[in-house]
């Protein structure tokens, strides 16, 4: 029989905390499938005329999946990480398929699909964002984790600071640069130093 | 030179960013040129950071799923320039787009104003809006959709008409149709499973609404972007009135017309949608579900290998294909990874002939839905993910798809700690009663091979593996044993298995020997059993093995067939079979233990099946019989004996039996349970409490303990103590309808009648057949008490249907209906209704009576029936009967209540009141609760009687 996915998270939340490899992909597969069902309840048009909440979709999945009571902060902080980034992987994945979909569809004549998929730029920004973020990872990784959490994670300053046990006014600071880094490199702008090692070496 | 967020000595960017965004515009040159001097890197960094600090305030400002899912609400629609109704307003709806069009309508995007949501709005064709027969039709449309709510069937919101012109707004599925999806090609296997499952479903719930689609196809199955299906179009579904429709295709009718008719524009349209039609849909007979079931594989086929199963050069070729009964679809065409059951489902679809296509909608789906729950990992499943990505996430996944798969192994592969073993039939039998037999004997041989290993027998409907989750749920085991054999001449081939709840093979075996030793077999793979499973064995293992001795191959079969019978429902038919062939086989083959206790469970049944006792009298010689027989008396035999002598009311002699059979294998299950029973009859009360804790402490997640359990407290009106027991059946047992059914009766004591309503109406879903008939009939009775006649009728009615099915004849059943009739009789103002009603009654009534006149000339009629008997009589008017019954009743059991009730009612009917009271004062002063006496409504006259009320004071003066 299928084993008790709540009981499962806090383990292996614990065990992960304990230093056991197995089981971060354990807990990221259990966390993956309550993601995705959450993510397609949000992006379901069955209430479309309602505000979506800024509540966290990750708080829901935690609430879901993981025994607060026996949990403390630290297993949060790490859930809330884990989280985070798979919801990164959920919604590129997404931007990704529709992007594959589209391609194919474009030179016929206008289907339902085009009515009402996700316009065009947006998958375009999650996918472009997707590879900056890693481009910021690699000049500041902590930043890049800011944005990941708070974006892709939904958490709360208070939360992300909690989870990168840093202040809360830190995360403020690491936020605005982040954002003001993204979108320079989104915007093509070449007037910037490359920013790796091996744009470096071509240049040169 | 690569960007130093900090340096060692030097200002870090972090810092100059900061403190410069905080400083108003005009003082951050300033800043820049004294801190930044002589580093004009960090000072190009910050000013063109700070150039994007204000550049978009709203960016990242939104969480992305918010972001997403914003943009995903709000479409916008593309309005095609060609129709005219585009941009008017409908009631609250304002069309957008067309999106879609055919004969048999055209359909549109609309913008519902009142909610706030896109709508699917579909108009009949404007040449045929005016033409009555094409809106019957499509009222009928509308009506047939009505009925259709499933989660993988677009939903019919509203019917409407303006301006002469009806319509029927759809919930607007977003997506694209499974056509569009073909047309890049064929799916993946693991894309299409999840695909043809909801499809199945979508299927299995227009057919248990007698809704047939008749037009399944690509076109009409539509893929939300999260992956739901959604069946549209049920334009041409049609309800079958019986089993079956005609269609005709000629016919031009409207109401028959098939898309055949409305394809004449486009060939291609023709073509692909006659290749869906089943081969009786294109000859234009009679059709029933299973017409859907083709064209479900057709759309499998296609999802699978881009191509029609069936198509021929031109439409006459391909019809001719599909009716063609040697032509079968290219299997090569199907990818190499398409698991066996879809092969097999597919095979299925693609009977030929209507009357062998037998699987259905609900097998396929439950089947997919296993298959994507447990079925075996596809290694290739790895390669398809990694492709989906690529790039840097490659190493990431290929990790987390390593760890998903050891992961389902390893949950695969457990074992449970506390085992329990259901058995099922065994396979390649001539006779499928022979496998059922070989279950059974293969049970017991588990259980005398070590009183560790306890194996249920499977029970019911669901016998296959395939129902994995019927057959755990109803039998409340984790491990499951088959297999199947192979007889050639006089030697049999068995192979054994013995899976997990994740159908993961544990123990994968053959063994082989001369068939009449079948039983030493058995007996060995019992052995191999609890070797694997680390069980301890009992030293008289062997014995039970050798208690069976036959001479020929044949006999071995035949003794199976008899141990199969014994399983079945009793009917008449099946308490002889089984003891004719074993008093034969006893004569033939000679004298053993085996064939001597099967026989005392034969007559056992008949005995329990006919109430005569001379059948008992031949149990109990059997047993006897069985028990002297086997040298080493394995403790089945004694429980066996032991449970004959329960029977007969020997408590003594039984509870020597089962001690004896104990001391032999202590925790025999059956040995306790025996002996829990014998407790019970003696009133030991104690004793009997020890043995059931003794028995649920053994066996924890075993549910027949806590059954037992929960009766034992019933019986002692302990009944909290019994609903908490009964729970923990539902909870170890929930496909099963017998822990509701217990429940129910526990709530109805303690007065929670919604609850027992409740647990009735889970049991009647869980159990539909004539098996549970039980829960229909009480769940009238609660009807009844609550003075819901009609739904009384209803449900009594169901259950006399279902008991008749069974052969099971109960005066009671008909007694009862009478009563709701009669009660609905009283109740209906209207004169030509409630004659109709009291018809009703006296048939009804009729029926009991004649039942209970039988059963009181074979002399089986106890106290009980002859007092509901006279009850019968006089609510016929025939008093004078009903007093001779009376009497008759009260000569066998003078304190009886149900005779007390009886008398009550009977004297009332006559007229005769003080006799009336007077037994109605021996019914209250003797229990009766008070409460139920003042809802009875035939005592309706008794109590405006100024009597009625002191005798109920004087009975129960607390309880007023």
């Amino acid at each position: 029989m299928k084993a008790d996915p709540i009981k499962e998270v806090t383990q292996l939340l614990r065990a992960w905390t304990r230093g056991e490899e197995g089981a971060k992909e354990e807990l990221y597969q259990l966390v993956y499938d309550e993601l995705r069902r959450l993510a397609h309840r949000y992006m379901s048009r069955e209430n479309p005329g309602n505000t979506l909440q800024t509540t966290a979709l990750v708080n829901d999945a935690y609430l879901k999946l993981a025994d607060t009571k026996n949990l403390n902060w630290q297993n949060r902080a790490h859930f809330f990480a884990v989280s985070a980034n798979i919801m990164r992987h959920i919604l590129v994945d997404h931007a990704r398929a529709n992007r594959a979909e589209r391609r194919g569809g474009d030179a016929q004549q206008v289907g339902l699909e085009d009515i009402i998929e996700i316009p065009q730029p947006l998958h375009k920004d999650v996918l472009a964002l997707n590879d900056a973020l890693d481009q910021l990872a690699k000049v500041d990784e902590r930043k890049s984790q800011v944005v990941e959490l708070r974006y892709f994670g939904g958490l709360s300053v208070e939360e992300t600071a909690e989870v990168l046990k840093v202040s809360a006014d830190t995360v403020m600071r690491d936020w605005r640069l982040a954002k003001a880094w993204l979108l320079r490199e989104l915007s093509g702008d070449n007037s910037h130093e490359p920013a790796t090692g091996i744009g470096k070496s071509t240049v040169a | 030179m690569n960007l130093p967020l900090a340096l060692e000595n030097q200002p870090s960017l972090d810092d100059v960013f900061q403190t410069a965004c905080d400083l108003p515009l005009e003082k951050r040159k300033a800043y820049l040129d004294e801190v930044c001097a002589g580093n004009d890197a960090l000072r190009r960094e910050v000013e063109g950071l700070l150039k994007y600090d204000t550049a978009d305030n709203s960016f990242l400002e939104q969480p992305a799923i918010q972001q997403m899912a914003t943009q995903f609400a709000k479409p916008a629609p593309k309005p095609s320039p060609s129709s005219p109704m585009i941009g008017k307003q409908i009631a609250n709806y304002r069309i957008q787009a067309m999106i879609g069009k055919g004969g048999m309508g055209e359909v549109y995007l609309a913008h519902d104003d009142d909610l706030n949501v896109e709508a699917a709005i579909k108009f009949l064709p404007e040449a045929y809006a005016a033409d009555p027969e094409w809106q019957a039709r499509f009222s009928r449309e509308g009506r047939l959709n009505a009925d259709l709510v499933h989660k993988n069937i677009a939903a019919l919101r509203h019917k409407g008409e303006a301006d002469g012109r009806p319509f029927l707004v759809f919930e607007y599925v977003p997506g694209q149709s499974l056509d569009d999806r073909l047309n890049k090609g064929p799916l993946p296997v693991k894309e299409a499973l999840p695909i043809f499952e909801q499809l199945a479903a979508a299927l299995a719930h227009a057919h248990s609404r007698n809704i047939i689609h008749r037009d399944l196809k690509p076109a009409n199955i539509k893929i939300t972007p999260e992956g739901q299906v959604k069946v549209l179009d049920f334009g041409i579904a049609k309800r079958l009135k019986t089993d079956l429709v005609t269609v005709d295709l000629k016919a031009s009718a409207p109401d028959e017309q098939q898309t055949l008719d409305f394809g004449e524009t486009r060939l291609g349209e023709v073509i692909g949608t006659v290749a869906y039609m089943s081969p009786e849909q294109t000859r234009g007979e009679l059709l029933s579900t299973t017409t859907d079931l083709w064209s479900l594989g057709c759309v499998m086929y296609q999802t699978l290998t881009g191509r029609l199963p069936f198509k021929g050069v031109n439409t006459y070729d391909t019809l001719n294909l599909i009716r063609d009964p040697n032509h079968e679809p290219d299997w090569r065409a199907l990818p190499a990874d398409t698991p066996k059951l879809i092969r097999k489902l597919l095979q299925q679809c693609f009977i030929k002939d209507r009357l062998q296509r037998q699987t259905s909608a609900r097998e396929v789906s439950r089947e997919i839905d296993y298959f994507l729950r447990f079925g075996s990992l596809w290694p290739r499943r790895l390669k398809h993910r990694v492709a989906l990505v690529g790039g840097l996430a490659i190493l990431l996944l290929a990790a987390f798809v390593g760890g998903i798969w050891l992961r389902s192994w390893w949950i695969r592969s457990t074992v449970p700690s506390e085992k329990q073993f259901v058995v099922l039939p065994f396979k390649g039998f001539r006779d499928e009663q022979a496998g059922i037999g070989f279950a059974d004997e293969l049970r017991r041989s588990m259980l005398s091979v070590s009183d560790q290993l306890r194996a249920m027998p499977a029970t019911g409907r669901n016998l296959s593996l395939l129902d994995l989750s019927a057959v755990l749920g109803q039998s409340g085991a984790n491990l499951i044993v088959s297999g199947e054999v192979r007889q050639v001449s006089d030697q049999i081939l068995i192979r054994y298995r013995v899976t997990n709840s994740y159908l993961y093979d544990l123990l994968n075996e053959e063994i082989s020997g001369p068939t009449k030793s079948l039983a030493q077999l058995q007996s060995q793979i019992a052995g191999r059993i609890a070797e694997q499973f680390k069980l301890a064995v009992s030293a008289r293992a062997a014995a039970f093995g050798k208690d069976l001795r036959l001479g020929q191959s044949q006999a071995a079969e035949q003794y199976l067939i008899a141990i199969g019978e014994l399983q079945k429902d009793l009917n008449r038919e099946s308490v002889e079979k089984p003891i004719a062939i074993l008093t034969r086989l006893i004569e033939a083959e000679g004298d053993s233990a085996r064939l001597q206790s099967a026989l005392a469970r034969a007559y056992l049944n008949k005995y329990v099946f006919t109430q005569e006792p001379e059948w008992l009298q031949k149990a109990l010689q059997a047993a006897t019989q069985a028990v002297s027989l086997s040298p080493d008396q394995p403790a089945v035999y004694q429980v066996t004996r032991g449970l004959v002598l329960l029977e007969m009311d020997e408590t003594e002699e039984a509870l020597k039996e089962f001690d004896a059979a104990l001391a032999r294998s202590p925790s025999d299950w059956e040995a306790q349970h025996g002996s829990a029973r014998a407790y019970r009859l003696k009133r030991d009360f104690q004793q009997a409490e020890r043995i059931y804790g003794l028995m649920v402490r053994q066996w924890p997640n075993y549910w027949d303990s806590y059954n037992e359990l929960g009766d034992f407290y019933f019986e002692q009106g302990k009944y909290d103590k019994a609903i908490e027991n009964w729970q923990r059946v539902v909870a170890l047992l929930p496909e099963n309808p017998v822990g509701y059914n217990n429940l129910a009766s526990a709530y109805l004591q303690t007065d929670q009648s919604a609850k027992a309503i409740e647990a009735y109406l889970i049991s009647i879903n869980k159990d539909r057949t004539r098996d549970n008939f039980e829960a229909r009939t009480n769940l009238g009775a609660v009807y009844f008490e609550q003075q819901q006649y009609s739904l009384a009728v209803d449900y009594f009615r169901q259950g006399l249907e279902l008991a008749k099915e069974a052969e099971r004849q109960d005066a009671r059943l008909f007694g009862n209906l009478a009563d709701a009739y009669r009660e609905l009789a009283r109740a209906q103002s209207l004169p030509n209704l409630a004659e109709e009603y009291n018809r009703q009654a006296a048939e009804m009534y009729d029926n009991a009576i004649k039942l209970s006149r039988q059963e009181v000339a074979a002399n089986t009629a106890d106290a009980q029936t002859e007092a509901y008997l006279a009850e019968w009589l006089s609510k016929r008017g025939q008093t004078t009967d009903a007093v001779a019954y009376l009497k008759l009743a009260l000569r066998a059991d003078p304190k009886s209540p149900e005779v007390a009730y009886a008398a009550t009612v009977v004297y009332l009917l006559a007229g005769d009141l003080n006799q009336s009271l007077q037994w109605l004062e021996r019914l209250a002063c003797g229990g009766s609760s008070a409460a139920r006496l003042s809802r009875d409504p035939e005592l309706q006259t008794l109590r405006l009687d100024p009597r009625y009320n002191s005798i109920i004071i004087k009975c129960q003066p607390t309880n007023r």
